[in-house]
């Protein structure tokens, strides 16, 4: 059972090409569980160094790259949020007697956003470890990454909001954007990803699409029809959820989406949040989400073979987020590991059952099948919307003034490990029917001949 | 006149956070028997705070001898004395407080019981709003009268906040005015929200002077809620209110909501026709699709657009950054830690395989015990020691887990054990800075280390052995400490030695059951 040869890794649609294992990189800053913000709070930074050592006493460590993230600096957290918030929170102290009452109310720190003790350098850390995911794949030194400190979403261009402060996601899509024409962010916390989806509101070099929670639930944002705006309209996608979602509405939901978006969009990297907020029995979520469940959708972006980051996000029940975000890496790097937990140093953290997978509980699912449909259709209504603008969009080199045939010889010289990367097509061993999905994935090879790999020039 | 006030102060004070929208108390009413006023209020509060369905507690409250309780009486001297947790601390303690609500002071024990089952739920609120805004209740008369009348209280500065600091939108300066004028405004819109089905009142009330200010008002609320909703208070909302938004689904509910909705609806009805207010920034759009509450009911927050919103893009050129081996760029990769560089590559493969969980069986004389547990985790992490090297100090292995109390004294530990215990006493106020205190040598790094790795860990084993079904490690205000009171609890899981295993379970059997 433990250690299978390829775990999760599945075979190629394209003719057996996929069968090498990613390479997956991990950024683990150790001190990050000593942070702290604040009695009662619900977010403990303690679950990362939780879900490290699950990783580790499973062996899984043995089958990554880890290394410790080098800490982002005020003038590269300016490249998204602004001068005069990045300077507050350099500045700002554990100590609020101190603190300009008028900084706090315009940057919205407080009740939610604490300034805590050691709030900068914790910034650091998760927008460190995000950005170094982001050059990792642009380099082409691995085709999944992982950062569990990051995935903060919700922080804005100049405010703190929802235990968010400095917007790793956006800075890691910034830096990604450097070397590839469309990022896809795929957000399944229970939770709007508000932040990012701001951040590339207008854009449609980044597609956003968020599953939630909506109605009477922070932060507010995510409706339907909020599709995006100027050349961003239809890249932004919302899929509102009611309580008690469980594992088989939120994959059907989850593949049926994604599945038309990758068709549709072809991203050359994406990245995903991976807020365990969305688990069944989370103390601040609604949803019903085993941990199976929600690594589901791990799996199923991660079949399509395109470079990936993992980031975390919510999660407030720490022994499921720490159970959660181990199981994921497993999948990141094709092992299905034992149920029952290896001794560890969070051992009793994980009673009395001491196993990896959680039950969800038993709670109404609030969704009804009519909800669920008039989402989907909206949902792929608003995606046929990109479909239908001129093929220049996705199919076309951009206007470029070098000779092309430069560039054809790049695409030769490219090594044939990276072309591997994009085999196209979704798949999924369980539920997808093969045949289908082979020719919807020969299209996408197809277009593949004129993407842009511009690793050979590193 | 004074207890009067302060009925009507808490009343205010519950329909700012949601309850007793429809209940309405007469100043007159509330002077002439403010207990009766107040049992009123409380009735209707814990009806809407126990929506699941629990039989409402009959009101008033008599005791065995036929005598009753005055509640007003009884919860004013209980926030005097510092709320439910401050009155053992407080002179006379619960006979004190028996006394003052109209009983004799020999039945301390029934009153403290009719307190917690009565008025334990609106102590707890009134005590949070108390955290968040500074006392409103049982401080001094000034002050009550001062908020309540409109002066320079708290309150107005609230509302203040709410009308102006936006932070993103500051706008609506117009705003900045006397409280008495948003009373005014509020009182203004019910009344035309009551009239609603006559058009000719409703159209009539669009000339006044408050309509202008209720758009605003409604447009900064409404804004406010999706620029600055709490994570936490609306989590806190859900659990109080889990069927909350339901009501707004049905159209045959006459709660809340629908008031709600009606005079929102008044609102934008007079909006378009006067169309005095403009396109409203922060959501008047209403969707007509028959779907369902998704696509319907709720007001829609817009994401802002423009530069101090979003990111600048760079258009696609084709062109990737031809420097980017510089050192600036290599920084990103960090410190490797994992393959190790250096080291022969046989210590990577002596471990178990990858992915391998726990064995099942194991030789110990009391499998799962504590001792057991504890037995296993030390070999697992001596052979996660060896396989790792250097790697096991740079992730801070050495700083993980129930070993970091190997640097900590029993006196040290049982001193944290007591603050903990204290502030649990005091609704969990307080706790690192009464740590602080004790451990002035130890910085908060290591206090904190010390709560998560050992003082957590501790509690969740005696929660795995003692009460499996109610598991918690998140909720460190609620029943973080509950079960520390149990001195078995803690100790157990207090290494001694190996000369014999203990079955732990079973002693903590013997203890609950005494």
């Amino acid at each position: 059972m433990a250690a299978s040869g390829e775990g999760a890794s599945l075979p190629s649609p394209a003719g057996g090409e996929d069968a090498h294992r990613r390479r997956v990189s991990y950024f683990y800053e150790p001190s990050i569980g000593d942070y702290y913000y604040g009695q009662g709070h619900p977010m403990k930074p303690h679950r990362i160094r939780m879900a490290h050592s699950l990783v580790v006493h499973y062996g899984l460590h043995r089958l990554l790259e880890l290394s410790r993230p080098y800490p982002a600096s005020e003038a590269d957290i300016r490249r998204f949020h602004s001068d005069d918030y990045v300077a507050f929170l350099a500045s700002a102290t554990g100590n609020p007697s101190v603190l300009d009452p008028r900084a706090v109310k315009r940057f919205n720190v407080g009740e939610d956003c604490p300034v805590f003790d050691g709030l900068f350098p914790f910034c650091q850390a998760s927008a460190g470890g995000s950005i170094g995911a982001a050059v990792k794949l642009n380099r082409g030194d691995a085709d999944i990454t992982v950062n569990w400190a990051g995935g903060l979403h919700h922080a804005k261009k100049s405010e703190a909001s929802g235990f968010c402060y400095v917007n790793d996601i956006v800075l890691a899509i910034l830096e990604l954007l450097k070397f590839h024409r469309r990022v896809l962010y795929v957000d399944i916390d229970v939770h709007h990803g508000d932040g990012v989806e701001e951040a590339f509101f207008t854009t449609n070099r980044v597609m956003t699409v968020s599953f939630h929670k909506y109605g009477d639930f922070f932060p507010g944002t995510g409706h339907i029809t909020d599709v995006g705006a100027a050349e961003g309209k239809h890249y932004a996608l919302n899929v509102p959820l009611s309580d008690g979602i469980d594992d088989a509405t939120f994959r059907d939901l989850f593949q049926c989406i994604i599945k038309k978006v990758m068709e549709v969009y072809q991203p050359d990297v994406v990245v995903l949040q991976c807020g365990a907020d969305s688990l069944a029995g989370d103390r601040l979520g609604c949803f019903n989400l085993s941990v199976k469940g929600h690594a589901d959708c791990l799996r199923f972006l991660r079949s399509y073979n395109v470079p990936m980051m993992v980031l975390g996000g919510g999660g407030y029940t720490i022994r499921n987020v720490a159970r959660c975000w181990c199981y994921e890496t497993a999948v990141a790097v094709g092992v299905e590991p034992d149920n029952k937990l290896p001794y560890n140093d969070y051992y009793e953290y994980f009673g009395p059952d001491y196993i990896l997978h959680i039950q969800p509980k038993s709670v109404e699912n609030q969704n009804t099948t009519k909800d669920l449909e008039n989402i989907k259709n909206m949902i792929l209504e608003s995606l046929s919307k990109i479909e239908h603008v001129p093929s220049t969009q996705f199919h076309d080199r951009p206007s470029d003034p070098e000779a092309p045939e430069e560039k054809e010889e790049d695409m030769d010289k490219r090594p044939a490990q990276r072309s591997r990367l994009w085999s196209g097509g979704a798949y999924d061993s369980d539920t997808e029917d093969p045949d289908n999905l082979k020719s919807e994935s020969k299209d996408v090879t197809a277009n593949l001949q004129m993407k842009d790999e511009p690793k050979n020039d590193l | 006149m004074d207890s009067a006030a302060a009925v009507l102060a808490i009343l205010s004070k519950l329909q700012s956070l949601g309850f007793c929208a429809d209940l309405r108390i007469p100043d007159a009413a509330a002077a002439s028997d403010p207990s009766e006023a107040f049992d009123a209020v409380l009735a209707t509060f814990l009806r809407e705070a126990y929506t699941g369905g629990r039989e409402a507690r009959p009101i008033p409250v008599a005791l065995g001898d036929g005598r009753c309780v005055d509640l007003l009486r009884l919860f004013l001297a209980v926030r005097a004395a510092g709320g439910y947790a401050g009155v053992p601390n407080s002179p006379g303690g619960w006979a004190a407080a028996a006394e003052s609500a109209g009983v004799d002071s020999a039945l301390a024990a029934p009153v403290k019981l009719v307190y917690a089952k009565y008025l334990g739920v609106l102590d707890r609120w009134i005590q949070r709003l108390v955290e968040a805004h500074g006392p409103f209740l049982d401080v001094d008369m000034r002050k009550r009268q001062e908020l309540f009348f409109g002066a320079n209280g708290v309150e107005e500065e609230e509302e203040e906040g709410l009308l102006n600091c936006n932070g993103r939108e500051q706008r609506h300066v117009m705003l900045k005015r006397k409280r008495g004028d948003v009373v005014g405004m509020l009182g203004w819109v019910r009344e035309i929200a009551e009239k609603a089905g006559n058009g000719v009142a409703v159209a009539a009330g669009t000339s006044d002077l408050y309509f202008s200010m209720a758009l605003a008002v409604r447009e900064m609320v409404t804004g406010k809620r999706a620029r600055r909703a709490s994570m936490l208070n609306g989590s806190l909302f859900q659990e109080i209110f889990p069927m909350a938004c339901n009501c707004c689904t049905s159209p045959t509910s006459v709660g809340i909501c629908s008031k709600a909705k009606l005079l929102n609806g008044s609102l934008v009805f007079t909006e378009q026709e006067n169309n005095l207010a403009g396109e409203g920034k922060h959501g008047t759009r209403t969707h007509n699709s028959s779907n369902g509450w998704l696509f319907t009911s709720h007001q829609k927050n817009e994401i802002p657009v423009g530069p101090d919103y979003q990111v600048h893009v760079p258009q696609w050129t084709g062109e990737v950054p031809v420097n980017y081996d510089d050192p600036e760029t290599l920084k990103w990769l960090g410190t490797k830690v994992w393959p190790p560089e250096n080291e022969s590559c046989k210590t990577l493969f002596c471990g178990d395989p990858i992915g391998k969980g726990r064995e099942v069986v194991c030789g110990c004389h009391y499998p799962g015990s504590v001792e057991c547990v504890r037995f296993h985790v030390a070999e697992r992490r001596l052979k996660l020691k060896r396989e790792l090297g250097v790697a096991f100090y740079a992730w801070g292995f050495n700083r993980m887990g129930e070993e970091i109390a190997l640097s900590w004294t029993d006196e040290e530990e049982a001193s944290f054990k007591a603050a903990a215990q204290h502030s649990a006493a005091s609704s969990g106020r307080n706790f690192w800075n009464r740590l602080h205190l004790f451990f002035q040598f130890k910085g908060r790094k290591e206090l904190v280390s010390y709560y998560f790795n050992c003082f957590l860990l501790r509690r969740r084993c005696y929660q795995n052995r003692i009460t499996p079904k109610n598991i918690d490690s998140d909720d460190d205000e609620e029943t973080e400490f509950r079960f520390l009171g149990n001195r078995l609890g803690h100790f157990a899981a207090k290494y001694h030695s190996t000369k014999h295993t203990i079955c732990i379970e079973n002693t903590h059997t013997m203890d609950l059951d005494e």
